[in-house]
């Protein structure tokens, strides 16, 4: 399989994609580039490749692949170093281990692979190890020796492949709706009821509704660092891609419309409930809704930061979103700090309530 | 000159006949300060209540008295108050004194004072002094009744005499007793706000949720409402009967001033 790295025209180090400049940067030189003279320039270098390794698999050994080992694997090498890199099949973008330059496999996302669009990264490693400091902060239950011994394992920015559901839904909803009056006379208090049977029909539309694409990468853990903003939504480039790892998809639209169906209906409900207004009570009698019309489903590459770390044999991972800085990621919990925590509220409280109640009484309020 | 003398002297000596006999006007009945009228205590619980209440007179210049009776017809506050007129009741010109009148068939307890004590012994403190009696009634013991008043009592008596106004916590209980009580109290009201407090800060713990909808992602103007339909259908009426009026805010009683004989007392009355 065919690798790609971009290389720095002027001294041939590896270039990446700067979240900062929006440009390749040669971190050598300092030499920058623009994403589309670098396509121009790559597409030349990619029909020259071909020419030469036409029909020919670089480091393809056939009993490699019929062995269980490797079975979801592949093999690449590094046009920097030459050096032979297994990862998964699904990967579209990494770094050489050895060399530390970018490595691209641009048959990953061919033909149905390609993607329709990229949110390029908007924040840095740095933004994100920043990020990681701000999540810590402000946790009185949070271990000190985490934050101490806080050893970041591995550190990595990568695009998830997501799939973007453009649907229609349709729903009717039925409500019982109540008004109430109190008054009173001499002897009596009259509650009257007026009961109203209401109904909303319609349409919603919704564009883009994400979910990503890989199995191997926790759907809820997406969700938690949502929304994307489709500003920045670019037709995508595969320059983008150097410098971070990438993935390409591996489970199909088909296999994720459940859940997108579950938002859609959530949003349905809750809009169509807004519109029923001047009520001291409503009741939702029945509500039906489904899918009117399937949209376009598009193929969009996420930026998404990683960071992994282990302590007292778990392990912790954070994400944070590489576009708007969100960052996400469950701490641990120290029982003796919660303790602490209350018992450094709750007496003082108790004393301060009491003194209070004692000085009243002793002023005769009480 | 002796004739002259002789007829001021006399003059005196009459003129300090109409006086009063003695400050203390302690009635026609002797010095018993209990009238067990109904017969519910026995020898020596009068006795060891006629005791207290000789100490309370003693030491505060104060005279209270215990009444008994079967039922009285009428407004038991004015009957009590009658009967301190009619037995000379209280201490001083201004008569100061108090009578626990306790009619046991009625099952009612009225507390009245007469002289400057109405003033100092006010509502709230004659509702705290029911109150701490009526525990005792409610389980048949009189005797404990009595007991508990007269000790409420001395607790405020203490502190009128210094001149200073009678506090809630004089009469019941004590400051110790109530401090313990509301720390108790405080100890789980302020739970509640920790509690609070803590799920507050342990959700800040969990931040990977689920995304419940798609609402970031409706498009602009998407949302299309095709039928608004709101129908009135019925309209029903609940008819609830509003509760007696009740004078006093404890069930079966009466509290406030009110007048006897052209003289100004202050009572509260109580069923049990």
């Amino acid at each position: 399989m065919s690798v790609v790295n971009y290389q720095c025209p002027n001294c041939t180090a590896g270039l990446t994609f700067d979240s900062r400049k929006q440009k390749m940067v040669c971190e050598f030189c300092g030499s920058s580039f623009t994403v589309e003279e670098l396509e121009k320039e790559k597409k030349e270098e990619i029909r020259e490749s071909k020419r030469e390794n036409d029909g020919h698999w670089e480091g393809f050994e056939p009993e490699q692949w019929q062995t269980g080992d490797m079975a979801g694997m592949a093999v690449w090498n590094c046009p920097s170093c030459g050096a032979e890199i297994i990862a998964e099949e699904t990967t579209g973008a990494t770094k050489c281990p050895y060399c530390d330059n970018p490595m691209i496999m641009p048959e990953q996302f061919d033909g149905m692979y390609l993607p329709d669009y990229i949110i390029p990264f908007k924040k840095s490693r740095k933004d994100a190890l920043a990020a990681l400091k701000k999540h810590y902060m402000n946790k009185p239950f949070l271990p000190k020796v985490f934050k101490d011994e806080n050893h970041l394992e591995e550190v990595k920015g990568m695009y998830v492949p997501f799939w973007l559901f453009d649907l229609e839904g349709a729903g009717r909803f039925t409500y019982e709706g109540i008004n109430t009056r109190i008054y009173t006379d001499s002897k009596y208090q009259y509650t009257e009821n007026s009961v109203f049977h209401i109904t909303r029909k319609g349409r919603m539309k919704f564009e883009k509704i994400p979910v990503d694409g890989s199995k191997k990468i926790d759907d809820t853990m997406m969700e938690s660092i949502e929304p994307f903003s489709y500003e920045d939504l670019e037709p995508f480039r595969i320059s983008y891609l150097s410098g971070y790892l990438a993935d390409k998809y591996d489970m199909e639209p088909d296999d994720l419309t459940g859940r997108v169906h579950t938002r859609m209906k959530n949003s349905m409900e809750e809009t169509f409930r807004e519109t029923v207004t001047g009520y001291d009570e409503v009741i939702k009698k029945h509500a039906d809704m489904h899918i009117a019309e399937k949209g376009n489903v598009k193929y969009g590459l996420f930026p998404v930061w990683f960071l992994n770390t282990k302590w007292n044999g778990k392990h912790y991972t954070f994400i944070m979103n590489g576009q708007t800085g969100r960052m996400t990621g469950d701490l641990p919990i120290g029982k003796e700090l919660v303790l602490q925590y209350w018992l450094k509220r709750h007496i003082p409280l108790a004393f301060l309530l009491t003194a209070i109640m004692v000085a009243l009484r002793l002023m005769g309020v009480m | 000159m002796k004739k002259r003398k002789s007829i001021p002297a006399a003059l005196l000596i009459c003129a300090a006949m109409t006086l009063p006999v003695q400050v203390r006007a302690a009635g026609s009945m002797g010095t018993s300060w209990v009238y067990d009228n109904y017969d519910i205590l026995t020898a020596e619980e009068e006795a060891e209540l006629n005791a207290e209440l000789e100490e309370i007179s003693d030491t505060y210049g104060f005279e209270a008295v215990i009444l008994t009776s079967e039922d009285v017809a009428g407004d038991e506050r004015q009957y009590a108050a009658k009967f301190m007129q009619e037995n000379e009741i209280g201490y001083g010109e201004d008569h100061d004194g108090m009578i626990l009148f306790h009619q046991p068939d009625r099952r009612n307890i009225a507390v009245v004072f007469r002289g400057e004590a109405q003033y100092a012994f006010d509502e709230r403190i004659q509702d705290i002094l029911l109150d701490d009696c009526t525990e005792y009634l409610k389980e048949d013991d009189p005797y404990g009744a009595y007991q508990v008043t007269i000790k409420d009592l001395k607790g405020g008596l203490a502190r009128w005499s210094k001149g200073k106004s009678v506090r809630p916590m004089d009469v019941s209980g004590g400051l110790l007793s109530y401090t313990v009580m509301w720390f108790l109290i405080s100890v789980a009201a302020a739970a509640i706000p920790v509690f609070i407090m803590t799920l507050y800060q342990k959700g800040k713990m969990k931040t990977i949720v689920q995304q419940s909808n798609a609402d970031a992602y409706i498009q602009k103007n998407g949302v299309r409402l095709d039928v608004e339909r709101d129908i009135f259908v019925r309209t029903n009426t609940i008819r609830t009967k509003l509760p007696e009026p009740d004078d006093s805010h404890h069930s079966g009683g009466s509290s406030g001033g009110f007048s006897s004989g052209g003289e100004h007392f202050s009572g509260s009355s109580r069923n049990y």
